[in-house]
Parts: C-alpha cells; sequence; structure tokens
C-alpha cells in the first residue's frame, strides 16, 4: 500500500478507510467550477495511479477551504492527501502553477510575498505606510540565515 | 411445572412479543417485562413496513393481544429487571414494578382522565412532534389499554395539587396510592429482547437538523405520515403547513461514519427510505422525491424488488452521493445543497421543501446498566456480545441468557421474528435440561 | 491585554486600511499591540509547494513571539490558520518540534510553544468581551444589516481549534449586533471567497467570489463584514473585475473589515480607517450612517 507522506499526519495519510461517499466532492466549492473532485483524488490513490495524479491538472485546483476534511465521515481528509501530492510533485520536478515560483523567490529576497505596494484612493491619490502613518517594521535580522533555513526547509523529508 | 418451566423476556417490542408467544404456545409460563407502559416497541410508531407495505401496527396489534390474552403470558409493563442471581436452568430475577397510579382491574380505557388532564408535555410516541397529558395512553392500539399517569410530568406527583383526573374517572380507577412493587421471579433462562433507539443528528450540524425547520428525521416522517400522527396522514411541512413538492431523503447520518456517530450500517435504512418515498408518493402524487444514498443496501428477500418499483412504478430518484451542507432559504424555508453524482461525477445542486436524514438506529439506551445486572458482555456499541457469533449467534456471554432483535445486531423485522423463535429454541434447550433435573 | 500584532504579508504591504483600523480600535479599548522586527509570511501560500517550509515559517513567527514573552495576535484568517495547525502539529510531535528547532537555530530562534495564537475575533468577543466594546461606542448602526462572511479559516479545521463553529457561526454575528446592527442568516454564508484558487486559475477564483456576491445582492444587507485580508481582497479590491467575469454589473456591495465598522461607530473619522482606499462602495453605506447620525 502507497505511504502518502504528511508531516502531521506521520502514518501516512490514511487514504484507505474511503468509502467513496462523495461528501467532500459535494461541498468542494472548486468541484462546482472546475474539475477537481476530492472523492476521485481519494479513489485514485486508492487504485495506485499516484503518477496520473501528479502529473493532473487538477490536483492544484484546491482552494483549501478545508471542508473536504471537515466534513469527511471517515477521517479521511482528502485536503492532506492532495497536499501531499502536490508537494510531492513538486519535488519530482513535475510541472506546478507559476504563480507559487514568483511567491517562493518573493519569501526568500524580502521573507514576504510581495514588497509594499503603493494604493489609492477614489481620487487616484497615492500612498504608501509612511504617509498613512504606519511604523515601520524590519524584515528579520540575518537575511541570509533566513534564507538558509529556507532552503533546508526543502530538503526536509515529507513525513 | 415449577421454576424451570419459567422465561423471563426483557422488551416488549416484536422480539419479545415473538419469543413470547412462541414459548407460551408450547406450555411454557412466560414473564414478559416491558418498561413503558405498553408492549409494541418501535415497530408500533411505524406507518407500513417494507417490503410488503404492510400496515406496522395493523400486523402487530393482533399478537400484542394475544401476548396480553394468553394464560401463559404474565405481562408486566412499567417493570424493569434490577437484578440477577443464579445460573442457567436456576435464575432468580428481581423486577420492579413502577405504580401506574391507574388500578388495572378498573380502568375501561375511555379516556376522560387525558382529556381533563392540563400537564402537556412532548409525546415520546410521536418522536416529540406534538404533546401528550401526564394521564396518557402512549398510542391508541396500547396494550394493556389501560392509562397511566406519567410521574415526572403529573402535578399532583410532583407538587401535591391537582387530581382533576381522579374527579372525573367514572370508575374510579385513578389510585394515586399504588407504590412500587417488586417481585422475584424463579426462571429457566432469561431473553434478552430490548430492541433500539435512535440518533439524534443535532451534532451533525451541517445537516441543519433543529435549526432548519424542515429538517426531519426518518422515524419523525413516519409519524407525520401516519393516520395516528401528530397530522393525522397528512404530510405537511413544519415551517407552514403545507404539502411539500419536493422531498430528499439523506442517508448514512451518523452511520459508517468514523468521525461523529456509529462506525457500523444500521441494515435497514436504505430500505425504509424506499418505503417511505413511496409513502409520500402515495401522498402527494406530484411530489418529486430523490433518496441520497452511499451503498444501496438492498440484500434480503424482495428488497431489490422493492427498490426497482420504488424507481420504476413511483418515480423515486436514487441518486449515489452524499450533500455536505444543507442551506435554508430565510424565504420560504426550503433547503438546498450541492451536490456530486459520483456515477456520473456531475456537481449539481438541488432544493427541496423537506429533508429528511435517515440516521443510525443504536441499540437501547439502557443496554449498559441491563447488561451490568445481567452480568453479560456488551460491544463498544451497547450491542450483547457473542461468544461464539458464528455458531451460536443468539447467545450472550452468560449462559442461559439468551438475545434476539436489533440488540444483537441491527437488522429488519422479519429477522427479528426469526432469531425470537431461534431464542425460543435455545431456552427451551435450558428448560428441558434443567427439569432433567 | 498586550498582544504581538502579527500582520503576514497582505495587510502590510498592501491593505493598509486594515492595519490602520485595527490599530486604532484596539488603542481605544485598552489592547496593546507589540510590533516585533523580523516577522516573515507565515507560510501559508507555500504548503502547495513544500508543507515543511509552511511549518518552518509559522514556527520560527511564533519563536519570535515567544522570545518577546507575548501571544501571537494574526490579523489575517489564513495566517491565524496555518499558525494555528503548526503549533497543534508541534504541540503533539516532539521530534516535529526538534526538526523545526534545528532550523530555527540557524537564526537563533527556539520554538518551545509557550506563545498562544490569537484571532481578532476572539480577542473581541473574549478578552475584551461585547460589553466592553458597546461602551466604548459613541453611536449605533441601528437599522443596518450585514452579511457576516466569516471565511474558510476562521470557520475550519475545526480539529486544531477556530475561533467560529464551522457549521453555525455566531461570533462575529455577534459583534456585529454589538455595534447595533443585524447580523443575518444568508444560505451562502459558509462559502469561500476563492481566494487560494487564484494562484492557478483567477477567473474561476473571481467567478466563486461573484457567486457570492450575486446571491447576496437582492438579500437586503447594506454591507459585507470581512476578517481577513485575503477575503477582503477578493471582494473589495476585484469587486470591478468579479461584476464584468460574472456579467452582473448590479453588484454593489460595501466591503468593510469588521475593525473599519467598529471604529467608525466609535466615532473615528473614516479617513482615519483607511475607508478612502476601500474599493467597493462603501461611500453609499458611510453616507447613510453619516446622515442617521446628524439627524
Amino acid at each position: 500500500m502507497i505511504k502518502l507522506p504528511s508531516i502531521i499526519q506521520r502514518g501516512g495519510v490514511p487514504y484507505e478507510q474511503c468509502n467513496q461517499c462523495g461528501k467532500c466532492a459535494s461541498g468542494c466549492p472548486a468541484a462546482r467550477y472546475l474539475e477537481l473532485r476530492p472523492r476521485k483524488v481519494v479513489l485514485m490513490v486508492q487504485r495506485g495511479k499516484i503518477d496520473e495524479l501528479l502529473r493532473s491538472g487538477f490536483i492544484w485546483e484546491c482552494t483549501q477551504c478545508h471542508q473536504c476534511m471537515e466534513r469527511c465521515p471517515r477521517d479521511v481528509t482528502p485536503f492532506d492527501i492532495i497536499i501531499s501530492l502536490q508537494n510531492t510533485a513538486v519535488r519530482a520536478g513535475l510541472p506546478f502553477p507559476e504563480n507559487l515560483t514568483t511567491i517562493s523567490n518573493s519569501i526568500r529576497s524580502r521573507s514576504l510575498v510581495q514588497g509594499d505596494q503603493e494604493v489609492f484612493d477614489g481620487d487616484f491619490e497615492s500612498y504608501d505606510r509612511a504617509s498613512l502613518g504606519l511604523p515601520d517594521l524590519r524584515p528579520p535580522e540575518n537575511m541570509e540565515a533566513f534564507r538558509e533555513a529556507l532552503d533546508k526547509s526543502f530538503g526536509w523529508d515529507l513525513s | 411445572m415449577g421454576k424451570a418451566a419459567s422465561v423471563v423476556v426483557i422488551g416488549g417490542g416484536i422480539a419479545g412479543i415473538q419469543a413470547s408467544l412462541d414459548l407460551a404456545d408450547r406450555g411454557v409460563r412466560v414473564h414478559l417485562v416491558e418498561k413503558t407502559p405498553s408492549i409494541g416497541g418501535k415497530m408500533a410508531l411505524l406507518d407500513k413496513t417494507f417490503p410488503t407495505m404492510d400496515c406496522a401496527i395493523c400486523i402487530l396489534a393482533p399478537k400484542m393481544i394475544e401476548v396480553y390474552r394468553h394464560p401463559n403470558i404474565e405481562l408486566l409493563t412499567l417493570s424493569e429487571v434490577t437484578h440477577v442471581e443464579g445460573g442457567a436452568g436456576d435464575f432468580r430475577v428481581t423486577v420492579a414494578k413502577k405504580p401506574r397510579y391507574v388500578d388495572e382491574s378498573k380502568c375501561i380505557g375511555c379516556g376522560v382522565c387525558a382529556s381533563k388532564c392540563p400537564v402537556r408535555v412532548p409525546d415520546e410516541a410521536q418522536m416529540g412532534l406534538s404533546t401528550r397529558r401526564a394521564a396518557h395512553l402512549p398510542f391508541p392500539q396500547a396494550v394493556p389499554l389501560i392509562y397511566s399517569i406519567d410521574e415526572r410530568s403529573c402535578l399532583y406527583l410532583t407538587k401535591g395539587i391537582c387530581r382533576v383526573c381522579e374527579r372525573f374517572c367514572e370508575a374510579g380507577a385513578i389510585d394515586f396510592e399504588q407504590k412500587p412493587e417488586e417481585r422475584v421471579i424463579d426462571a429457566a433462562s432469561i431473553i434478552v429482547a430490548t430492541g433500539l433507539d435512535t440518533y439524534d443528528p443535532s451534532p451533525l450540524k451541517e445537516y441543519g437538523y433543529r435549526r432548519f425547520k424542515n429538517v426531519v428525521t426518518a422515524l419523525e416522517l413516519e409519524r407525520m405520515i401516519t393516520a395516528t400522527g401528530p397530522t393525522e396522514g397528512q404530510l405537511l411541512r413544519p415551517s407552514d403547513g403545507r404539502h411539500p413538492e419536493s422531498v430528499a431523503f439523506i442517508q448514512c447520518v451518523g452511520s459508517r461514519s468514523l468521525s461523529e456517530g456509529y462506525p457500523y450500517c444500521s441494515a435497514v435504512c436504505c430500505m425504509h427510505a424506499t418505503k417511505e418515498a413511496i409513502l409520500v408518493r402515495e401522498h402527494i402524487p406530484e411530489a418529486r422525491v430523490t433518496i441520497m444514498y452511499t451503498d444501496m443496501r438492498a440484500f434480503g428477500k424482495g428488497f431489490r424488488e422493492f427498490v426497482n418499483r420504488a424507481r420504476d412504478e413511483y418515480g423515486v430518484e436514487y441518486i449515489r452521493g452524499k450533500p455536505a451542507e444543507i442551506r435554508e432559504e430565510p424565504r420560504d424555508s426550503g433547503l438546498s445543497f450541492w451536490y456530486e453524482d459520483t456515477v456520473t461525477g456531475e456537481i449539481l445542486q438541488k432544493r427541496v421543501d423537506l429533508l429528511v436524514l435517515c440516521t443510525a438506529l443504536t441499540p437501547s439506551r439502557d443496554n449498559k446498566r441491563l447488561a451490568e445486572i445481567l452480568g453479560v458482555e456488551l460491544d463498544e456499541h451497547d450491542f450483547f456480545v457473542q461468544p461464539d457469533h458464528m455458531l451460536s449467534p443468539l447467545g450472550t456471554t452468560r449462559e442461559g441468557i439468551f438475545v434476539c432483535g436489533y440488540s444483537q445486531g441491527p437488522k429488519d423485522i422479519p429477522d427479528t421474528i426469526a432469531e425470537a423463535s431461534g431464542a425460543t429454541a435455545m431456552s427451551a434447550e435450558v428448560m428441558r435440561r434443567a427439569m432433567r433435573g | 491585554m498586550r498582544y504581538a500584532l502579527y500582520l503576514g504579508c497582505w495587510i502590510r504591504t498592501e491593505l493598509y486600511n486594515v492595519e490602520m483600523s485595527t490599530r486604532e480600535v484596539m488603542a481605544r479599548l485598552g489592547v496593546e499591540l507589540v510590533d516585533v522586527p523580523g516577522f516573515s509570511c507565515c507560510g501559508y501560500p507555500l504548503r502547495s509547494l513544500n508543507m515543511p517550509t509552511m511549518f518552518y515559517l509559522s514556527a520560527r513567527n511564533l519563536a519570535l513571539a515567544e522570545r518577546k514573552g507575548l501571544d501571537l495576535f494574526a490579523l489575517c484568517n489564513g495566517c491565524h490558520a496555518s499558525i494555528s495547525e503548526v503549533k497543534h502539529a508541534l504541540d503533539r510531535d516532539p521530534e516535529l518540534v526538534r526538526q523545526v528547532n534545528d532550523n530555527l537555530a540557524l537564526e537563533g530562534l527556539e520554538y518551545t510553544g509557550r506563545s498562544r495564537v490569537m484571532h481578532l475575533l476572539e480577542i473581541l468577543s473574549g478578552d475584551v468581551g461585547v460589553e466592553r466594546i458597546r461602551a466604548s461606542l459613541t453611536r449605533g448602526l441601528e437599522g443596518f444589516r450585514f452579511a457576516p462572511h466569516y471565511g474558510c479559516h476562521a470557520l475550519r479545521p475545526s480539529v486544531v481549534g477556530r475561533p467560529e463553529d464551522p457549521e453555525d457561526p455566531k461570533i462575529l454575528d455577534g459583534l456585529i449586533r454589538a455595534l447595533g446592527a443585524e447580523a443575518a442568516y444568508y444560505p451562502e454564508r459558509l462559502d469561500c471567497c476563492g481566494s487560494s484558487l487564484g494562484i492557478y486559475d483567477i477567473e474561476s477564483a473571481l467567478k466563486m467570489a461573484g457567486a457570492k456576491l450575486s446571491s447576496i445582492k437582492g438579500r437586503g444587507f447594506d454591507g459585507m463584514v470581512v476578517v481577513c485580508p485575503f477575503c477582503y481582497k477578493m471582494y473589495d479590491s476585484r469587486q470591478d473585475v468579479i461584476k464584468r467575469v460574472v456579467e452582473d454589473e448590479g453588484i454593489e456591495i460595501p466591503v468593510f473589515y469588521y475593525t473599519q465598522l467598529l471604529g467608525l461607530t466609535m466615532g473615528l473619522d473614516a479617513r482615519r480607517l483607511g475607508l478612502h482606499l476601500n474599493q467597493s462602495p462603501v461611500e453609499l453605506a458611510i453616507q447613510r450612517m453619516e446622515e442617521m447620525w446628524r439627524g
């Protein structure tokens, strides 16, 4: 039986318990617009079709709303399964959404997902933290150490 | 015939009734102990039975009356077993009888006491959908057909005032002087037939039970649709009293669950939902009825044919899918839910006037206490344990004590009756050995 | 009451009005907010990439708060959820703590689990309390009706402890009522804003947000109240785009962060609460409020 790694569920995410009731897919907001069906993801894992899943586009369609894991009557946590597949796909060098790279790079360089933005009001007047009287907030003291630690986390065992 | 020819049957539902009749017809003396004022159990509360669509009380009542009139059966209602000593072939069973506050020899069942009683409490026999009085008959076909006064709600018994019933009873049957009684019965064996209780799905808040007016349980639906129910056989939406034009059933609510509820399958819900769906279609021919199921468990004799009939003749829609969240439309108290049709993979939305939750059916809540008194084991769900489930499915962990019906495990009425007869046979064997000496 | 104010990324770099209104109202409620240098992203957006990275980032922010002897007040639903999840896992897995601390040691930090993670809803309804909030108001919102949008991460996953009940939330409703307004049930109230889907498919995300706005439209609400910057960004900043994507120009829903609404009833000026930076039609609602308060 294939183990789906998760650092929260160390023994692997429990997909064997699923009886395909479909409650997860019924509540999944992404399913209403896209291809993702958490139930089907679990079925494919049960059948061992991991490679197909890792290469699918739909494992990236998850909105991370947690409804599936909240309501599953069999404690299957489809969400953890989806994340486990996503992480595994990344490690295997398979395609994943570009935006994740952009975000990751930004965090590496400035510790946040984006730099300070200039914002506008209805009259197109622009503002920033300083002009709005907000305090200057400092990034991590030692950015090099921060980056090193960040990079090191990519080397952790996923389980 | 002596103590060896006596059996105590605990529980007056169909299982206990059948076991009692089987034994009594063979000349065995039976003491049928029932904790409520009437025998009949859950079957008496149903409208129809599956797959035959018999009127439940119509086929049950003759048996109930037979029990009452049988010379070999002593019916002990409002009674519970409180102590057991001895062993197979030679038990001494202590039975505590609560006072009825009505003289059984005088009451003619006219009902004046109830009509005058000022107290109103939720009626358990109507699943709380309407009220009854403190002086009451559990249901119209109660056996014995004798009123009783509920000591938890009676004004005289709780506060020392009123006694109106006494004033109006022409038979002089009201007797507030009655006291609890205790008896010790010698019995060769004991048959446990304590039946089932229902799971309250309130903890599964996503289904909206008790939050949204038009969400009901299956047993509540039975009472709403049956002729002796709170709406006299008219199926009406709780929110506005109109006929629902669309009804959906959700299966496995609290069943087959490793989180909230129970992990086992309750065995009969797929079938009773089919039965109820047919009843809805019969009562309201324009109604659209859908059953949202996970697996269709139609394993018994005539079951699959029954489901096919519901689908093909009555137009009941069966969808393999389970809603995650029920929403209420504030404007009309209608209910809607998204669902995946797991067969086609489509995501759709459904809106209904009435939603029925088919909840888990559990062993009796009193089993824990009873098991301790009997000195037998229960499993983690309070079903009675069989040391040899394969070859002795009606045994318990104490010799001479047998179990039948839902308290042994989830099952329907025909299987319950079969087990009752089985328990009778095993009981008879214990007696035979005891009588030999 | 003293907390380390943890802003995450978006409030800190873009949604300044959320920060402004929060600082203003908390000061008036006797809650001291301490800025801890070195806070970084909580890692929530990187969960899909590499879960351990999210663990590391959430843990380091907790470690920073711990070092100051403070509980961490995460103003964003997403941050609060990820940090709570990480804390929940770490507090049950000493081996994981060792692994995390190995990483944290590179920055000279250590996680021991002493700091709690606080949510805006918890602080306001618990530590501050509805009575104290009411006492701080100088004007009320009687006659106004708001749609509470809790956001997925205030509701779930309940196993790690969330500020709201996942199926029958009431706290945000109570806080809206504390301002004198009505907070009503509506069938879509638990629906997701779709924000996280934006990383993969922005059009579907906008449609998802639009579906909720369209449904709210006909229900007689004066606005929507949110407690998460992700949700806020979807419904407020992107409302114009949403209208085009779902082809419903009739959507005109003022979106307030709760602290902005609270600030208004405390008598604070709209500009101090950053309301001029809201991109949804809040001016309509504010005008009506001011008329009511003048008359």
